[in-house]
């Protein structure tokens, strides 16, 4: 591609000091080119196609309603999406629908532009496609082995641990020696912690990787945290006290999910909740229904995600613990990342629950809460209105 | 007529009780060690203090204090710095290892997992010699 070649962009933002921000972010990262501004996704096509701009810059949901009409449009034009740091499921849904890019605000400074700008451009150019494309093969190829290494390292550490125990106990009791029954009750069950922790890892990434077809029936959400809670309940270290403080609404509308997976989904955000407190905490439980009104959740409503009058289940557990740091925020959902020390997980829990809420066309959130610790949220919509 | 030796001290810092557990085990089946476990980082350098080791079997990761940070206290420490640290880690796959002799940054490491011989062997390669000065 030449890179001298001057270009115009077109950049979709509101007509304020946010578009302002963004403007100058665009001029820093292409200086030769012409940036035609629009405030709304029909003007922004509309000028998309008449000026023949060689890429778009679009943030938020307005950006993705601009990526689908671009798409619609049978446009070749490529648009870089950026995502607000706690959407990390627009971020998806931008990509998923065709973004050429997509960064999250935090991530956004003149380089990543740039960059994002330079491949859109150099995948769009006619004396570049093939370049383009094979660059594009070559990124998608680097980042699945890296992702692969990722997972082979992280499945190999995870597994290494409880082989060990696994290991000593077997050698332990290979020696010749008398054994009480209670040193052999503790070495047996040294050896099926360690067997049961090499399962977890396995189990955790079939079900991360490998989604079985869901069994959507209809279920009542309380009966579905209590099943969750059950299985968490020795997951707290000995001496240490956690608290488990519900606030289950009563008789509220069933969901209709995939049972099995939806308890798997609280029990990861459950055991996270344990895990966030070390030395003991608050852990609470709510479930309430909520009827939708058009005014709300902007985002969800352009989408189409629901309709004025329509009931969601809202399912929140939070904790008292030490929170999610900023910076990590933006990763919390990815395979094998992990803010966890060694042997309490292998990062597959968060990316397990967002996966399993996506197919249930569910929504999530995870926010730091002001007071401290961590809220998770979780929309599910009711069995009436799925 | 020689003194009867003592027991070698051997520490286990790792945040897995249960390993610590079978480790000490293994190692006091043989009646050669005197062994004592922590599992709380933040406690390692308290009972260094206390216990005086021969040799530390230190794991790498671990919650507040890697075992880097609290390698980097030892060394720093003037009554410490001579005891003998040696890492048992699952971060390092055997063939990583093997590439690099054993040792990264000075340090002799074994991979995780490792028998109970292995571990007894790669102990009493490092125990600092008793008649060295």
């Amino acid at each position: 591609m030449n890179q001298n070649q001057a270009t115009s962009l077109l950049l979709l933002a509101p007509d304020d000091q946010r578009g302002e921000y963004l403007r100058h972010l665009m001029r820093a990262a292409s200086k030769d080119s012409e940036i035609i501004s629009a405030a709304r996704p029909d003007e922004a096509l509309r000028k998309l196609t008449g000026a023949s701009c060689s890429a778009a810059v679009a943030e938020g949901s307005d950006g993705l309603a601009l990526i689908k009409a671009v798409s619609d449009a049978g446009l070749d034009v490529p648009v870089i999406f950026i995502a607000p740091d706690d959407e990390g499921d627009l971020f998806d849904r931008a990509r998923a629908a065709g973004a050429s890019e997509a960064i999250f605000c935090s991530e956004l400074s003149p380089d990543t532009l740039q960059n994002a700008l330079h491949y859109a451009l150099l995948y769009r150019s006619q004396d570049g496609q093939t370049e383009g494309k094979e660059k594009h093969a070559e990124v998608v190829a680097m980042e699945r082995t890296e992702s692969l290494a990722r997972l082979a390292s992280s499945i190999a550490h995870e597994v290494r641990n409880p082989l060990s125990l696994i290991i000593l106990a077997a050698d332990f009791l290979a020696k010749p020696k008398p054994l009480t029954d209670a040193v052999r009750a503790n070495v047996v069950n040294y050896l099926r912690h360690g067997a049961s922790r090499i399962e977890e890892v396995v189990t955790s990434v079939l079900a991360a990787c490998a989604p079985k077809e869901l069994a959507l029936e209809a279920h009542s959400t309380n009966e579905i945290i209590e099943e969750a809670l059950l299985s968490v309940q020795s997951r707290a270290p000995a001496g240490i006290q956690v608290n488990f403080i519900k606030d289950c609404a009563a008789n509220l509308p069933a969901v209709f999910v995939d049972r099995a997976r939806m308890v798997d989904a609280v029990r990861h955000l459950l055991t996270n909740a344990i895990d966030a407190m070390p030395t003991g905490g608050d852990i609470g439980i709510k479930s309430y229904a909520q009827i939708f009104i058009s005014s709300e959740r902007a985002d969800w409503q352009r989408e189409g995600w629901f309709r004025a009058g329509d009931v969601g289940v809202i399912i929140e557990i939070s904790d008292t613990g030490h929170g999610i740091p900023e910076d990590k925020l933006n990763h919390i959902y990815e395979l094998f990342f992990t803010t966890k020390p060694a042997g309490r997980g292998v990062g597959l829990g968060l990316a397990t629950v967002k996966k399993i809420i996506q197919i249930h066309n569910g929504r999530i959130a995870i926010t730091n809460r002001p007071k401290g610790g961590v809220l998770a949220m979780l929309t599910l919509k009711t069995a009436a209105h799925s | 007529m020689n003194a009867p030796s003592r027991k070698k001290r051997i520490l286990l810092v790792d945040d897995e009780p249960f390993l610590t557990s079978l480790l000490r085990m293994n190692l006091e089946d043989t009646d050669e060690y005197e062994v004592r476990e922590e599992n709380n980082s933040l406690n390692a350098l308290d009972v260094i203090k206390e216990f005086v080791p021969d040799l530390i079997l230190l794991d790498v990761m671990m919650p507040d204090l890697d075992g880097a940070d609290i390698l980097f206290r030892l060394k720093n420490d003037q009554r410490l710095k001579h005891i003998v640290v040696v890492f048992h880690t699952a971060t390092v796959s055997r063939t990583e290892l093997t590439s690099h002799g054993g040792i990264i940054s000075g340090y002799p490491f074994l991979p995780k997992p490792a028998s109970a011989d292995q571990i007894i062997a790669f102990i009493e390669a490092n125990l600092p010699n008793p008649l060295a000065n």
